[in-house]
């Protein structure tokens, strides 16, 4: 579903980069730039981007600032170009380059088969600097579904010394756009039916890569009226904008006779509803895998289901619109949801209905709740997303078009509760035999879905000696298994083992840690959160504990954490429980604070003598 | 006179053989081993295995064909992932290598019935990775546990001087990789085998000129921590052009045959390379491009300062590209004007520049760490290397240089060239040279530790990082390198820091970084005080958790780290308790640590040695080296404890 954002990521890939007046740092400029950018929306749905520029090389660090590259799919063509590269001080052009002496490459994206993009261009090498290079170029874009995205810089380290942006548009097609740290001018010179918009700033100052993505002054545009091979809607809104993925993918979730049929047996005696998706849902990651193919109108529509079917494979789209079309088999609706995916994306902007997307996934509305399918995942537990999708707004495409949701976030401790249960036959050098169970729920149990998938049992072993405790761990055999309660995913891990150096041996004392394990406190990122853990350690020498066993139980509005320690002769006993409920206000800060605190408690170490 | 290969006579002789040696793999058919077969002995829980893989090489005509079939299985769900299929070739501008007669099919046993699916060409996608390069991607249906998947092809290689040969391994394990060449009897090629198995194996079983490796259970390779790349162990073959029969007509219009030697020297190899254009025009540059050479006036200095400015003006004047390469493209006289070039570029350019002021300067050729090769081939082989750095003679000392990094001071590589051997390249006696670099690497650290009444522990320390421990860190005055040294160096977060003094110190031959750094920590006033001497230390962690190891871990450089650490004893206390001493090395003897308490009065001293002698320690020998690592890091975290031995004044809370 690459296609989808093409012009959003092409454009934000190479650039980003805008002025922080208050900046004390003088940040070198490698060269200056001069760009001027026009879009001209046609009513025949196509659009016309034309683009002057002139790039001054200043320093030899940039010289890569000269070079130009232009993304291309099916729906794009080359209606001009040409780019000079000038000795500045002579004025003789050095290099003439026009369309057919532009390079080309595929840009396929990581774990992608084949996706129709493709970049021409050229680059400057080998030449000394100063160096003028313009360029000139005209590209003619079939369907304005996706328009492109102004930044006035192209480079981190680059001085602008001017950049404009104007938009033609017949009041036919319409246009509406976001701008940030920039304001819009009227033009007063469009044709009759027409309108005009323009945007420029002047002399800006080079910036570094610590600008943060906030200080970056863009405008971006989507059209009222739009049409992809065909198919025409409006998107003025998300509701008339999610009509036409409905209208791009009618009739394509037909299923064979024979699917339908297994889909039947597959739930047979079943009637909680929330047993069915997980039958079937079981089934799909089971049979289908994920391959990502792009090609056309295909970035966006989806593969027909049956040939997902014959085929074993599809990509998002593919595999959504399958379960989507498998549940209808039970009597189960679901909705094919647009969804901006990522560990570190900005949430879409909810008030500028656009092409904001790069996957889909599946809503399914339950009388009592309601789940949610990534499709593409074949450990996932079902009605349950990953960091990759969750707690964020999407487009959920239903009967009468689009409306956004938002996708669960998970903050409830029962999504972060885990527990430790550990038996510790400390010997003489401080080595200890281990026995022990693991249990996880919800986000700390979604990582072992993936490992017992994809790992052997050697690099399965490999993560738990690394993951699963403190230093020292040799695993000699252990146990993962995998399950849900509902859609909260769950994991249990019995093991057994050696640890070196369990204990500090002094020439009096015997040293044990309070906490072996890591405490996970430093992967927490929720504001709820419980964690309970049991060690018993038995020692063939009795021991005699140096001071009084520490116990304590605190509660704060915040948390509340206790230890117990009981000790008998040859037997220790430590009970640790931890459970926090902050505010979701908190600030970072203040959590990491509390949470340190908390953590520098349980990082106590216990002293006994020999 | 015209020389040319003779292929035409020998053809059908060379496709003959080739039938001779028929693969044992048919494309479609398949064993009943293959369809039981669940998992792979040698490495339980795989997700697929290459059942067979071989690759049919030979000379049709003066191209390089070689027919290539790998047949999958997949064993678990995640295997079906290895169905993802991309072939890349090196087309060039003139057709250098294309790939021909595509096949691939999947198979699934269904009810005792083999159901057969073949991709068509419509499933082949051919796309432009850049630089010449192409790609054949495509993606296998149907697939899940139990599925076998293949694919075949014709390789067709139009350049022969180098043959890329064949790579045993995969990223799972094989069951059986096969590759066979057939060098017709007019060529001559050299072979070079990397890998145990490769290197034993009886690949000479045929008629003279057939070559044939059959090996059998090979491990997946699998990046592990401490190594630069798992393709300097793989099990491989690659070969070079030794020498070639030719006719060549005479004045009088009579055949005469000869043999034309290739690369039989190192000269012979060095002198291909110095006869580039590019290439010599930094070993002997024009008079105006010497005169454009930014040489100043060297009177009154000795060699090594002569040298350490022009390594400066190269650092501080050329941007490295970023490119490696052991060729240049662009002349002498363009990188001068251009300022900007490859790393052959810029060290060849510090070479002219020092050779214009009588220094000895020569180009060596050296194969990088992660760059396929562990060590150098002892024969002429060009294809081996992949960087050019510099080797310059002062009075008294040899330098290693690669000038593309203005933070890393002259004298000092990247990590990746510590390697045992380059390729000397001069005007005569060129050959391999060993790579000895000289450096006493390690941390030596002085600490002073009291107890304060008002403010606790107070630690002063003085740290001095050496050679390689230094440059690691780069420019320290940039305020970026600095935090991230002082981020790495005060790991506990308890530890308030009063002063955090570092500077860069040249001590002789030695690059210090030198770090004064005074710190207080709060201290619980009890009975017992409990003290950590070195709570500055180069390993917090033991970084080796996986319990087994495939591949040898690589330190990059030896070390010796020496901490002392002086403890006075505040009044009121005495020492009760310490860390039991303790002397340990692995059975190798590549890394030594030793631990020491010395009580004297109202002192303690505490002094520790860590040493790795060798940068390498052998595979076999890791479960060592992780148990050395798991009690040296426990020693680390071993207190002192000094106990009370007069009651507290009335003044609660305050030391007597």
């Amino acid at each position: 579903m690459t296609s989808f954002t093409w012009s959003f990521f092409s454009t934000l890939g190479a650039l980003l980069v805008w002025t922080n007046a208050t900046c004390q740092v003088v940040v070198p400029a490698y060269s200056s730039l001069e760009k001027h950018m026009k879009v001209t929306l046609l009513e025949d749905y196509s659009y016309l981007v034309d683009i002057r520029q002139t790039t001054i090389v200043l320093d030899a660090k940039g010289l890569d600032h000269g070079s130009y590259s232009i993304d291309i799919d099916q729906f794009t063509k080359i209606e001009h170009f040409e780019a000079r590269i000038i000795d500045p001080k002579s004025g003789k052009t050095l290099r003439r380059i026009r369309s057919k002496d532009l390079s080309e490459r595929a840009t396929i994206g990581e774990g992608s088969i084949i996706e129709d993009s493709k970049i021409n261009y050229f680059t400057v090498d080998n030449l000394p600097v100063p160096l003028k290079v313009e360029v000139e170029l005209q590209i003619k874009r079939e369907g304005n579904f996706n328009l492109p995205k102004w930044y006035p810089n192209s480079y981190y380290f680059q001085k602008i010394t001017e950049s404009s942006f104007e938009v033609a548009y017949p009041e036919s097609i319409g246009l509406r756009y976001k701008e940030k740290l920039v304001t819009a001018n009227a033009a007063t010179d469009a044709l009759p039916g027409w309108q005009k918009l323009w945007w420029e700033v002047r002399d800006l100052a080079p910036l570094d890569r610590k600008t943060e993505k906030e200080e970056l002054p863009f405008v971006a545009l989507a059209p009222i009226k739009f049409s992809m091979e065909g198919f025409a809607a409006t998107m003025d809104s998300w509701q008339s904008f999610g009509k036409w993925f409905n209208h791009l993918n009618q009739g394509r979730d037909e299923i064979p006779d024979e699917t339908k049929r297994q889909v039947i047996a597959l739930t047979e005696g079943l009637s909680d509803d929330f047993e069915k998706i997980d039958v079937i849902y079981k089934y799909l990651q089971k049979n289908y895998r994920y391959v990502s193919i792009q090609l056309g109108i295909g970035g966006w529509r989806s593969m027909k289901a049956s040939d997902v079917v014959a085929m074993k494979y599809g990509d998002c789209k593919g595999l959504s619109l399958l379960m989507k079309a498998l549940l209808k088999e039970v009597g189960i609706p679901a909705d094919y949801t647009l969804v901006l995916a990522g560990d570190d994306k900005e949430p879409i902007d909810v008030d500028f209905p656009s092409n904001q997307f790069n996957h889909v996934i599946l809503r399914v509305p339950l009388p009592s709740d309601t789940l949610w399918l990534e499709c593409t995942s074949t450990t996932l537990p079902t009605g349950y997303l990953g960091s990759f999708t969750k707690n964020r707004p999407v487009l959920v495409i239903t009967e009468d078009g689009g409306l956004i949701d938002r996708t669960p976030s998970y903050a409830a401790s029962e999504f972060h509760k885990s527990q430790l249960r550990l038996q510790v036959d400390l010997l003489e050098s401080g080595d200890a035999k281990i026995v022990g169970k693991s249990r996880y729920w919800g986000e700390p149990a979604e990582i072992f879905g993936s490992l017992i998938y994809q790992l052997s049992e050697k690099e399965q072993k490999d993560f738990l000696n690394a993951k699963l405790g403190g230093r020292g761990l040799n695993l000699s055999s252990f146990e993962i298994v995998v399950s849900q309660e509902r859609n909260v995913p769950t994991a249990e891990i019995s093991f057994e083992g050696f640890v070196a150096r369990f204990s500090q041996n002094t020439a009096k004392r015997v040293i044990v840690p309070l906490s072996w394990n890591k405490l996970p406190i430093e992967d927490l990122k929720n504001t709820q959160w419980e964690y309970e853990e049991t060690i018993e350690i038995t020692t063939d020498n009795p021991l005699v504990f140096e001071g009084e066993p520490p116990f304590w139980d605190v509660t704060t509005p915040d948390y509340q954490h206790a230890l117990e320690t009981v000790h008998e002769a040859n037997k220790l006993l430590i009970n640790k429980r931890i459970k926090t409920h902050l505010h979701p206000d908190t600030s970072e800060e203040a959590e990491r604070e509390m949470l340190s605190g908390i953590q520098k408690e349980f990082q106590r170490q216990l002293t006994f003598k020999k | 006179m015209k020389t040319i290969l003779v292929f035409t006579f020998l053809l059908g002789l060379v496709c003959g053989k080739s039938f001779l040696w028929a693969q044992e793999m048919k494309f479609g058919k398949y064993t009943s081993e293959e369809f039981e077969l669940t998992d792979v002995p040698f490495e339980p829980g795989s997700d697929a295995v290459v059942l067979a893989e071989s690759n049919t090489s030979f000379f049709p005509n003066v191209q390089l064909h070689s027919e290539i079939h790998r047949r999958i299985k997949v064993l678990r769900e995640s295997g079906k992932s290895h169905g993802d299929i991309l072939l890349r070739y090196y087309e060039g501008q003139d057709g250098i290598e294309d790939i021909q007669r595509l096949r691939a099919q999947v198979v699934n046993m269904e009810d005792g019935i083999e159901k057969v699916t073949k991709l068509t060409k419509d499933d082949f996608f051919k796309v432009d990775a850049g630089d010449g390069y192409k790609e054949i991607r495509f993606t296998f249906p149907e697939l899940k546990e139990g599925s076998i998947f293949e694919y075949s092809y014709t390789k067709i290689d139009k350049s022969i001087l180098f043959i890329d040969g064949w790579v045993f391994q995969n990223d799972i394990p094989t069951l059986k990789s096969s590759y066979s060449l057939d060098i017709p009897e007019f060529l001559d090629y050299r072979t070079l085998g990397q890998g145990a198995k490769v290197i034993t194996a009886n690949y000479r079983q045929g008629p003279k000129g057939y070559y044939v490796w059959n090996l059998t259970d090979l491990r997946s390779v699998k990046a592990e921590p401490y190594m630069n790349h798992f393709a300097d162990y793989l099990e491989k073959v690659q070969f070079q052009l030794a020498g070639y029969k030719s006719q060549s007509t005479n004045a009088l219009g009579q055949t005469e045959s000869g043999y034309e030697k290739m690369f039989s020297t190192w000269q012979e190899l060095a002198d291909f390379f110095k006869e580039r254009k590019a290439f010599s025009s930094y070993t002997k540059p024009d008079k105006n491009t010497i005169k454009s050479l930014p040489i100043t006036d060297n009177t009154g200095k000795t060699k090594a300062e002569i040298l350490q400015q022009a390594y400066q003006y190269i650092t501080t004047n050329l941007v490295h590209s970023g490119e490696g390469g052991i060729v240049p493209e662009q002349t002498l006289k363009e990188i001068l004007a251009n300022k900007k070039g490859s790393r052959a570029e810029i060290n060849l350019t510090l070479m002219a520049l020092l050779k214009a002021s009588d220094i000895e300067a020569h180009p060596v050729f050296i194969s990088s760490k992660g760059n396929g090769r562990s060590n150098l081939i002892s024969f002429p082989f060009a294809d081996q290397f992949n960087h050019l750095m510099l080797v310059a003679s002062t009075d008294d000392k040899l330098y290693y240089i690669d000038a593309c990094n203005p933070n890393r001071p002259l004298g000092f590589l990247p990590l990746d060239f510590h390697v045992n051997d380059g390729f000397l390249i001069m005007e005569s006696e060129s050959g391999l040279m060993p790579v000895a670099l000289e450096h006493r690497s390690g941390i030596t650290q002085y600490i002073d530790i009291k107890v304060s009444p008002d403010s606790g522990l107070l630690r002063a320390a003085t740290l001095r990082l050496i050679d390689y421990d230094a440059v690691r860190y780069g420019d320290i005055s940039k305020e970026e390198s600095l935090e991230s040294f002082k981020k790495e160096i005060i790991t506990d977060p308890e530890e308030d820091v009063l002063a955090f003094n570092a500077t860069i110190k040249e001590m002789g031959s030695r690059h210090t970084l030198e770090t004064a750094i005074s710190s207080k920590q709060p201290l619980a006033l009890e009975d017992n005080l409990f003290i950590r001497p070195f709570s500055i230390n180069r390993w917090t962690e033991n970084p080796f958790t996986a319990d087994a190891r495939t591949f040898p871990v690589d330190f990059n450089y030896t070390l010796t780290d020496r901490y002392t650490a002086n403890i006075t004893i505040p009044e009121g206390y005495e020492l009760d308790d310490y860390p039991e001493n303790i002397a340990l090395t692995i059975p190798d003897g590549t890394l030594s640590f030793s631990y020491q308490t010395i009580a004297m009065d109202q002192k303690v001293q505490v002094n520790l040695q860590f040493a790795v002698k060798q940068s390498f320690v052998a595979a076999e020998n890791y479960p060592n080296l992780k148990y050395f690592m798991d009690i040296l890091t426990s020693k680390l975290k071993e207190p002192l404890v000094l106990q009370r031995i007069q009651a507290l004044t009335s003044a609660d809370g305050v030391l007597p």
